[in-house]
């Protein structure tokens, strides 16, 4: 995994609130202005732009102002990371199992071969 | 929301329960496959009972050394083995997991389960309470995205 240092640490941290996230699920849809993300929330605008801010400085949105509004827009691939360390724990995993099966088969082969049983 | 930070893999091992319980429970043989695949185990303390232990290194291919240190809380062939992982002895918490073992006649199901405290959900936890992880939603948004 080439993770540049704290990528990890950010992208977490921005997952970590549920603003944020529900932000990303919208975003998920299509881009959306500001105002429109922001309808649903029970929050002052400046405590809403820090949200969004967050997302930004994780790298998983950008915005674009063009006159008055400012336009979010998921970025395709951030996730990448999340899902990478998330696959990493799945082989460990998955190998350790393996390593079980190989070792209890291997066990069982030999008292197998002990007791003079045959296969 | 804890479902949702939950990595469950299940596996069908063609040995009798007893064969399969024997490796966890038997300290000279969990060592010997615990892994990962060329890393080895460093035991330090290993006491496989509910309310037992065990602190280790695992040291990587490469000679670096990952301490860990389990905290078993049940730990019988029955109901299976519920334990926490710590990073290094007395550490931050990487997950809690659970293992339960099926008996099919012969064969065993096993079942991993593992809700995982990523270092830096750790870190992120200090400063922003509790921190969940939606994998559900991650599942939608990489589907967007492309990512799948």
């Amino acid at each position: 995994m080439n993770l540049s240092p704290g990528q990890l640490d950010h992208l977490f941290q921005a997952l970590g609130d549920p603003t944020r996230r529900a932000i990303l699920e919208r975003l998920a849809r299509g881009p959306a202005a500001v105002s429109e993300l922001a309808a649903p929330f029970d929050m002052a605008l400046p405590s809403f732009m820090g949200h969004v801010r967050r997302l930004e400085e994780a790298g998983l949105v950008t915005s674009d102002k063009a006159g008055r509004v400012r336009t979010v827009t998921l970025v395709p691939g951030a996730f990448t990371p999340v899902r990478s360390w998330l696959d990493e724990q799945r082989a460990i995993w998955e190998g350790r199992l393996d390593r079980l099966d190989d070792y209890v088969t291997r066990l069982m082969k030999e008292r197998g071969d002990g007791s003079g049983s045959q296969d | 929301m804890t479902e949702n930070r939950t990595m469950i893999i299940e596996r069908e091992i063609a040995a009798p329960v007893a064969a399969v319980w024997a490796a966890w429970s038997d300290p000279k043989a969990l060592p010997q496959w615990w892994g990962p695949d060329g890393f080895s185990c460093r035991t330090s303390r290993i006491d496989l009972r509910a309310g037992g232990e065990w602190v280790f290194d695992m040291i990587g291919p490469d000679g670096t050394v990952y301490p860990n240190h389990h905290l078993y809380h049940r730990f019988d062939p029955e109901g299976g083995i519920d334990y926490t992982l710590l990073w290094g002895e007395n550490g931050p918490k990487h997950a809690d997991a659970t293992a339960r073992f099926a008996d099919l006649g012969g064969r065993t199901k096993v079942t991993l389960s593992m809700v995982f405290i990523t270092a830096e959900e750790y870190q992120t936890a200090k400063g922003f309470g509790a921190v969940e992880l939606g994998l559900q939603t991650l599942g939608k948004l990489a589907a967007f995205i492309g990512a799948d």
